[in-house]
């Protein structure tokens, strides 16, 4: 059980990242506050779970990274949406609107 | 896909920076939320603990980030090996005892391999050998049939199967005493195998056509390195062989030994067999001599089916012969290799393959029990880490990463064992096999190939998890709370397990050695068998037919030579053309050999005349229908009554219809092997007459002379007559040895794998005895306190050996029961219950048994129960 669920955390917080940086390139910091602010702080997670996630997508070839200069003036590495992460968010989206569509036909049927 | 590839190598190989930069981007995250903290009026110390306890164990999330970016499993498996080398390391004594018993165990089964390689599997090097077949056909008995010339030539302009074919046949010659394998050819046999030449050149078809042939000769390379010396001016010089000079055009290049199984020393046109021997007419309209095919087959249709076209193709081109004659079925075997080996000869051979099997699994065995022994003193190390949380799956990835390091070291040292095993071998065969079987022995590399490489990687493999995942598992089921206490708990499982393989050692061990008892007594059986007739100084020969009369007569001239019979097949020369035999006296025919001789056969042979006569010479000039029989012929058809005066039916073994011949018997002879040494003497043999001068007969030449020297006599006697003429020339003895030999190698290879066999299981005997003794001090400090005598003690550890190992002879000793019925199945000189061979086999195995508990008992009879009770 604790297995599944943290795959589904992890599934979720990887979505989640692929989804924000649709927006164009951010670093590790951008992302964290990005969610923290988008889902108006409903997401509890430590904020170090996002460097993982980012290291998993980028092993997957869903993200590339590259060093840059934050909006402070510091090294920094910054994340970049890949074709392939663009498909595979989009694969997911429509997944996820299935899931949620069919699953609002059952609990507002009757 | 392959960007992923490189973050996850760079994760492998480029880690030092990859965790600096996983570092600093951390980092970089917490202090600007300590900054953003602190913007917002929280003192330094405050923001620096809320944002690391906003971000989370640091320690993890990098673990898990490097998680996601390698190649987890390679990971493990490089830690994994370094843990083992280091525990190797530190136990340098256990990691080369293990990897020389497993080595030698794979040493031995790569000897065999080596060999079943170089045979069955290496394909000959010669152009594309997968799709060449020698065919041949089957009349409609099954019997094996070959082709005319006629018959060739109409397969060479067209048939549904092979795109290009060449027909051969072989004829012995004589040089210098020594027989040489001459191989007619046709034109386009060197084209068609993509055999060049090393010196001159090979064959042209312009030289093989009937009527136009040349006397030409092409060496093979191996003859001329060592019958020619290696001549570079061979090419040009002429040969002699049966009285006709050839001239040599070309050696073949080096390594081709021709695709059939008898190496040729040269090869010359096919039409050239009409010079060498009489009666050939390849002209004739009727079907010419016969000849052997061998075709490549046109890529696409499968071996069956090719077979099905040519079997109806056949049987059409046959259709003119005799009808007992004509062709039923057509029988295609493989040229690929050295040797053609049919599915079901392999299955039949694969017991000898298995013997050598055991020897490596009882090596495994005894690592086996090693590794267990092992574990149970890692138990505390292994506790703790399963308690630290480590998985059991984990673990025994780990054990095993140490069981397949120790295996490929194995390996290695078993390839250095196979090719010092081969040496020896080859050495030994080559020193004892008898001079008369050389020359149709085939040469052949015995060199490693990467066959033999797959093969070593994976007795490897296999091997490791034999030895490794049975202890992995077992010493992963380590109490958790006592192992971590440091007991040592042997337990019921990890004693059964123990107990288990030391039986299956010794059953393994019996087995193979009542099996080298079986063949050893069968080897010295057929040495020492009495073939019922005495063979000293004689020498069988066949001349041509055409200077037979001369030869006799020579012969006859000769001062040293005694007698002269002849025979239709020699006395050892394998086993005698089979009939039925028939009597008014008896209701069912008798299963009987039967040979043709000549009147002075049984005082040549000094086979002793029972009663009545030998026949006369007019009886064999004009063919009388007379018979002879042994003692136990006569005894079979006329048990109380006088054979000589009664008639006979002599009939066809294989041809029921065929009306048998009736035959008067005027004689009864003493009983010998009918053609096989050893075989049983009361076998029923008739004899019928047949005339010295027979052109189809071998001639007996007895001497007064040691046989080689007369051997070398009659060369010289025939080298005057017809040089290179015989096609048959040895002493009765050197058939004697012939037919003894394989028993000789096939005890020496059952003996060394059965004395293997024996070291390995006492060793892992004695080292379990060793072993549950040093856990039993306590116990055994008990019992001596408690007043238990030395001998006690004794019987105690000299009775678990004995136990677990008359188990494993009882075991053994049935399996070896099935095993012989097996192989007497197959040669009959092996008899189905071989008791003293079981005898003797399981009295060895105990025997050796006592010896290893004698040391541990010793040791175990001397525990001072003080010091036992103290640690």
């Amino acid at each position: 059980m604790a297995d599944s669920k943290a795959d589904f955390l992890q599934g979720t917080l990887d979505l989640i990242v692929l989804r924000l940086l649709r927006s164009g390139p951010a670093n590790g910091w951008d992302i964290t506050q990005a969610i923290h602010v988008v889902s108006r702080g409903a997401f509890d997670i430590n904020y170090g779970s996002v460097y993982p996630a980012l290291r998993r997508l980028e092993a997957k070839g869903f993200v590339k990274a590259e060093w840059g200069t934050s909006d402070n003036n510091r090294r920094a590495r910054f994340y970049e949406l890949t074709a392939a992460g663009r498909k595979q968010l989009e694969r997911e989206r429509e997944a996820w609107e299935r899931f949620s569509s069919a699953l609002g036909l059952i609990l507002n049927a009757g | 896909m392959l960007r992923g590839l490189r973050v996850r190598l760079r994760g492998l190989f480029g880690r030092d920076s990859w965790d600096a930069e996983l570092d600093e981007e951390m980092r970089y995250h917490v202090e600007r939320d300590v900054a953003r903290r602190v913007a917002s009026g929280a003192s330094l110390a405050d923001a620096g603990a809320e944002a690391r306890r906003a971000f989370g164990n640091t320690t993890y999330l990098a673990e898990e980030a490097r998680a996601a970016s390698r190649i987890a499993w390679v990971e493990e498996l490089i830690q994994d090996a370094r843990y083992a080398m280091r525990a190797f390391a530190r136990t340098p004594r256990f990691a080369l005892t293990v990897a020389l018993t497993i080595g030698v165990g794979i040493g031995l089964v790569s000897a065999a391999f080596t060999v079943f390689n170089a045979y069955v599997l290496r394909p000959l090097e010669v152009r594309d050998p997968g799709s060449l077949f020698e065919l041949t056909f089957r009349d409609s008995r099954g019997a094996t049939r070959y082709t005319t010339w006629r018959e060739y030539e109409t397969l060479a302009q067209g048939n549904p199967a092979f795109s290009e074919t060449f027909a051969y046949r072989g004829v012995v010659t004589w040089r210098g005493g020594e027989p040489m394998m001459l191989q007619l050819v046709t034109g386009n046999y060197f084209r068609m195998v993509g055999v060049g030449a090393a010196l001159g050149r090979t064959l042209e078809p312009a030289e093989a056509r009937p009527g136009v042939a040349a006397a030409v000769l092409v060496l093979s390379h191996q003859t001329w390195r060592t019958k020619f010396g290696s001549d570079p001016g061979v090419v040009g010089r002429r040969l002699v062989i049966r009285d006709r000079s050839f001239e040599i055009i070309g050696v073949a290049r080096e390594g081709f030994n021709g695709l059939t199984d008898t190496p040729p020393d040269f090869w010359a046109p096919l039409p050239m067999l009409a010079v060498l021997e009489d009666g050939h007419d390849f002209s004739a309209t009727a079907g010419g001599p016969l000849v052997k095919v061998i075709g490549r087959l046109v890529p696409g249709p499968t071996r069956a089916g090719a077979e099905r076209a040519l079997g109806a193709w056949v049987a059409r081109v046959t259709a003119d012969r005799a009808p007992s004659d004509r062709a039923a079925a057509a029988v295609l075997e493989s040229r690929a290799t050295a040797a053609y080996m049919p599915p079901s000869v392999m299955a039949e051979l694969s017991p000898v393959f298995l013997a050598f099997t055991f020897v490596l699994l009882i090596a495994c065995a005894n690592v086996s029990n090693m590794l267990l022994a092992r574990g149970m003193a890692r138990q505390r190390e292994i506790g703790t880490r399963l308690a630290l949380g480590a998985s059991r799956g984990r673990i025994v990835r780990q054990l095993l990463t140490e069981s397949f390091l120790l295996a490929s070291v194995a390996a290695v040292i078993g390839f250095a064992f196979s090719r010092a095993a081969i040496a020896l071998g080859t050495g030994i065969l080559m020193a004892t096999v008898p001079p008369v079987v050389l020359p149709y022995v085939r040469p052949i590399s015995l060199a490693a190939d990467v066959r033999l490489l797959v093969f070593l990687v994976a007795a490897a493999i296999v091997s490791a998890v034999a030895f490794g995942m049975a202890p992995a598992l077992q010493t992963t089921r380590a109490d958790l709370v006592g192992a971590t206490r440091g007991e040592l708990i042997p337990g019921i499982r990890p004693a059964r397990l123990r107990n288990l393989l030391v039986v299956g050692q010794v059953t393994l061990c019996a087995l193979l050695l009542v099996c080298a008892g079986i063949f050893i007594r069968a080897a010295t059986r057929v040495e020492r068998a009495d073939v019922g007739f005495s063979a000293a100084g004689m020498v069988q020969v066949r001349p041509p037919a055409a200077v037979r009369a001369r030869v006799i007569e020579r012969l006859r001239s000769e001062p040293a030579i005694t007698g002269l019979a002849s025979a239709s097949q020699a006395p050892l020369d394998g086993g005698f053309q089979k009939i039925v035999l028939g009597a008014p006296s008896v209701a069912a025919t008798v299963a009987a050999n039967r040979n043709r001789v000549s009147p002075d056969y049984f005082v040549a042979l000094s086979i002793p005349m029972v009663r009545g006569r030998t026949f006369t010479s007019d009886e064999t000039r004009a063919g009388e229908p007379v018979a002879i029989v042994s003692e136990a012929t006569a005894a079979r058809l006329w048990p109380r009554r006088e054979a000589i005066g009664a008639s006979i039916r002599i009939g066809s073994a294989t041809d029921p219809d065929a009306p048998p011949r009736v035959a008067r018997v005027v004689g009864v002879v003493g009983d010998v092997a009918a053609g096989i040494v050893a075989v049983r003497r009361d076998q029923p043999i008739v004899y019928e007459p047949l005339a010295l001068d027979a052109t189809d007969a071998t001639l007996l030449v007895s001497t007064r002379l040691a046989a080689d020297v007369a051997k070398q006599r009659i060369v010289r006697t025939l080298s005057e007559i017809d040089p290179g003429g015989a096609t048959e020339m040895h002493t009765i003895d050197e058939s004697m040895s012939l037919q003894v030999y394989p028993f000789r190698v096939a005890h020496w290879i059952a003996s060394g794998l059965g004395v293997l066999a024996l070291v390995l299981t006492v060793t892992g005997l004695y080292g379990v005895l060793s072993f549950t003794l040093a856990l039993r001090t306590k116990e055994i400090g008990i019992r001596v306190a408690l007043g238990a005598s030395r001998s006690a003690i004794t019987r105690l550890v000299v009775g678990q050996g004995l136990r677990l190992t008359v188990i494993g002879i009882v075991a053994g000793s049935l399996l070896a029961l099935g095993a012989s019925r097996f192989i007497a199945s197959r040669l009959w000189m092996i008899p189905a219950f071989d008791g003293m061979a079981l005898a003797i086999g399981a009295t060895v195995v105990l025997l050796a048994a006592v010896a290893a508990a004698f040391e541990p008992s010793r040791l175990a009879s001397r525990v001072d129960p003080v010091i036992a009770m103290k640690e």
